[in-house]
Formats: C-alpha cells, sequence, structure tokens
C-alpha cells in the first residue's frame, strides 16, 4: 500500500485533521490544476470544484476501501468533475479532426514562450474532453498509461490512442496558428 | 508499417514507454523519412509546450474553508446517506421543518376533532355535573338547568 492510501485510511480510523492536512497540501495544486485543465476552467470554478472534490475526501472518510490508490480515486473524482463541468458548459468549436497537413513544415520549437503558452492552452481547450484528459494527466501529472486508465474506467490501448491522437491534433492545430 | 504507426511509437517514446526494439526500428525510419522526423521535432516541442503551462494555487479562502471542515468534524462518525441527502438539499431544510410542523399540529387537531364528534369521547373529556347534584341544583332552581344558570347569572350580575 502507497503512502498516502494509508494516510487516508489512518484518517478515516482517526478523523485527525493533521492527516487531512498532509493529504490536501500534497495534492490541491495538482487536482486544482489538473481540473482547470481538463475542464477548461477559469480559477474560480476550478477552486469551487475543488471544494468539492475535498470535500468528498472528508466525507468519505472511514468507507473508502483500498481497491484503488488514493491518488487514483481522488483523481478519478477530480476528472469526472471537470468532464461535468466541460458537458454543462455550451458547447465549443471542437478541432477540425480531419485538418492534418501532412506536408507543414517548421518545428515547434518556440511552445515554452509566454505568448506561446497561451496558444498551446488554447489548443488543448479544442480538443475534445478525453483525448485532454489524457493529456493532461500524463504530461501534467506523470501518471503512466495504467494509472490513466483507471482513472478514465477505460483500456491501457485507448490511452495510448487518446494521447496520439490528441498530441497529433494539438500539433496541426498549433501549426495553423503558427505558421 | 505505414506513417501512421512509426508515428505512433512517437507518441510512446515521448512517454517513455517504448520498448529497446521498437525504439530501434523507429530510429531507423526517423533516419530515412523527413516528414516522420518534423513530426517527432514537433512532438517534443508540444511536449514542452504542455509541460510549461503557469501553475495556479488555490485561495487561502479556500484552504481555510476545507481545514475548518475537517476539524469539525474530528471525531464525529462520517456523514450518513440521509446527512450528505440534506446536506446536498440545504435550501430545503427549513421547508422541512415547516412540513413537519404542521403534520404535528394537523395531527393533534384532527385527534381533537374526532373526539368532540365522537359522543362517547365527549363523555369522556368533557366532565359533566353528577345525577345527584343535578338533582339538588334542580331543587333549589327549579325548571331546566339551563334555565338555572340563567338565574345564576342574573342573581351575579
Amino acid at each position: 500500500m502507497d503512502k498516502d492510501t494509508g494516510i487516508y485510511l489512518e484518517y478515516g480510523q482517526t478523523g485527525n485533521p493533521a492527516l487531512f492536512r498532509k493529504l490536501y497540501d500534497e495534492y490541491k495544486v495538482r487536482v486544482l490544476n489538473t481540473m482547470m485543465r481538463i475542464g477548461s476552467l477559469s480559477l474560480p470554478e476550478a477552486e469551487d470544484l475543488l471544494q468539492e472534490v475535498f470535500m468528498k475526501v472528508i466525507q468519505e472518510r472511514g468507507r473508502f476501501t483500498p481497491r484503488a490508490k488514493f491518488s487514483t480515486w481522488l483523481y478519478r473524482i477530480a476528472t469526472n468533475r471537470a468532464f461535468n463541468a466541460v458537458r454543462d458548459r455550451k458547447p465549443t468549436v471542437a478541432m477540425d479532426e480531419s485538418l492534418e497537413d501532412e506536408h507543414a513544415q517548421g518545428a515547434l520549437d518556440l511552445l515554452v514562450t509566454g505568448e506561446n503558452r497561451e496558444l498551446v492552452k488554447k489548443g488543448l481547450e479544442r480538443l475534445n474532453e478525453r483525448s485532454r484528459a489524457a493529456l493532461v494527466l500524463r504530461e501534467y501529472e506523470e501518471k503512466s498509461y495504467s494509472e490513466i486508465a483507471e482513472i478514465m474506467e477505460c483500456s491501457v490501448e485507448a490511452v495510448e490512442s487518446l494521447l496520439f491522437h490528441g498530441r497529433s491534433r494539438l500539433r496541426e492545430w498549433l501549426k495553423g496558428r503558427m505558421s | 508499417m505505414m506513417h501512421e504507426d512509426f508515428r505512433k511509437m512517437v507518441s510512446r517514446r515521448l512517454d517513455r514507454a517504448l520498448e529497446a526494439k521498437d525504439k530501434a526500428v523507429l530510429e531507423a525510419h526517423l533516419a530515412a523519412c523527413p516528414e516522420c522526423r518534423v513530426y517527432a521535432a514537433d512532438m517534443e516541442s508540444v511536449k514542452k509546450g504542455l509541460t510549461a503551462l503557469p501553475e495556479e494555487r488555490p485561495s487561502v479562502a479556500i484552504d481555510r474553508f476545507l481545514l475548518e471542515k475537517a476539524q469539525t468534524t474530528e471525531g464525529q462518525r462520517p456523514a450518513s446517506i440521509l446527512d450528505r441527502l440534506l446536506g446536498a438539499l440545504p435550501a430545503l431544510r427549513p421547508s422541512l421543518a415547516y412540513a413537519a410542523a404542521a403534520m404535528v399540529i394537523g395531527a393533534f387537531a384532527g385527534g381533537l376533532g374526532f373526539k368532540l364528534s365522537n359522543p362517547t369521547h365527549r363523555q369522556a373529556v368533557v366532565p359533566f355535573i353528577s345525577e345527584e347534584e343535578a338533582r339538588l341544583f334542580d331543587a333549589d332552581y327549579p325548571g331546566s338547568i339551563a334555565e338555572a344558570l340563567g338565574e345564576v347569572r342574573k342573581e351575579k350580575l
């Protein structure tokens, strides 16, 4: 059993708020940013969801059974909340899946500069929600394929496919705007 | 193998999930295919771009709210399903209280109405004077008890 799962189980047994604080401090920033990116949310929107996620952590203590790691369970809740936020919002224009330009040239080597970071963010927002979630969990959280599959409740092959198509579409979209 | 197969390998290599034998196959293809080479370079940039996104932090108010919630639930049992249902419907709580109060009042009024409309209950609830008292009263005030009561009122006035 990993450390954080052990801490959460102990929190469930004792109700000691210091244990909750340990988990909260460990995950709050990561969960907040994960939800912001998956759901294309503003900071206040993501904070509302963060509050809901950690209220669930408080309420479910004592009921948690370690079938999955605490972090997997936490990210599953966060990802589902972000998906719901996307669905509750008006539909945005999705990236054209048939847009690939095989002959586009010029490496996208300036994406880390301030202005282009905003472009990456916009491109990410235009991906479908599952590709976006897989990319965020992989690139930002450095989750393994199997962890992403557990969080998103799909197969490892599906995760690989989501990552591949997500990256390819993001590249196409960025190329269209940077060339 | 098609270009797309190699590009899938590029994606797996970015995730450090490409097996060694596939890595050699991919590198051989990239050396020979300029399009896939550009694709691989772009993918590296996309990855860098994604990981360089700025990070936000939750406000102190959110921290405080959650840490207080964790504090107030210390030593208490975890919320039951009913607690959570009520917690999810805070706006309905006052109306639930009003409904409960209305039910209690309704039950009381219904029970009283039943007793008053049922003679056996009326005898049990409303105390009447005994036959002996009525006879004595009638001796002092000839006529009906109702008339006698009228006499008593007149005397007091």
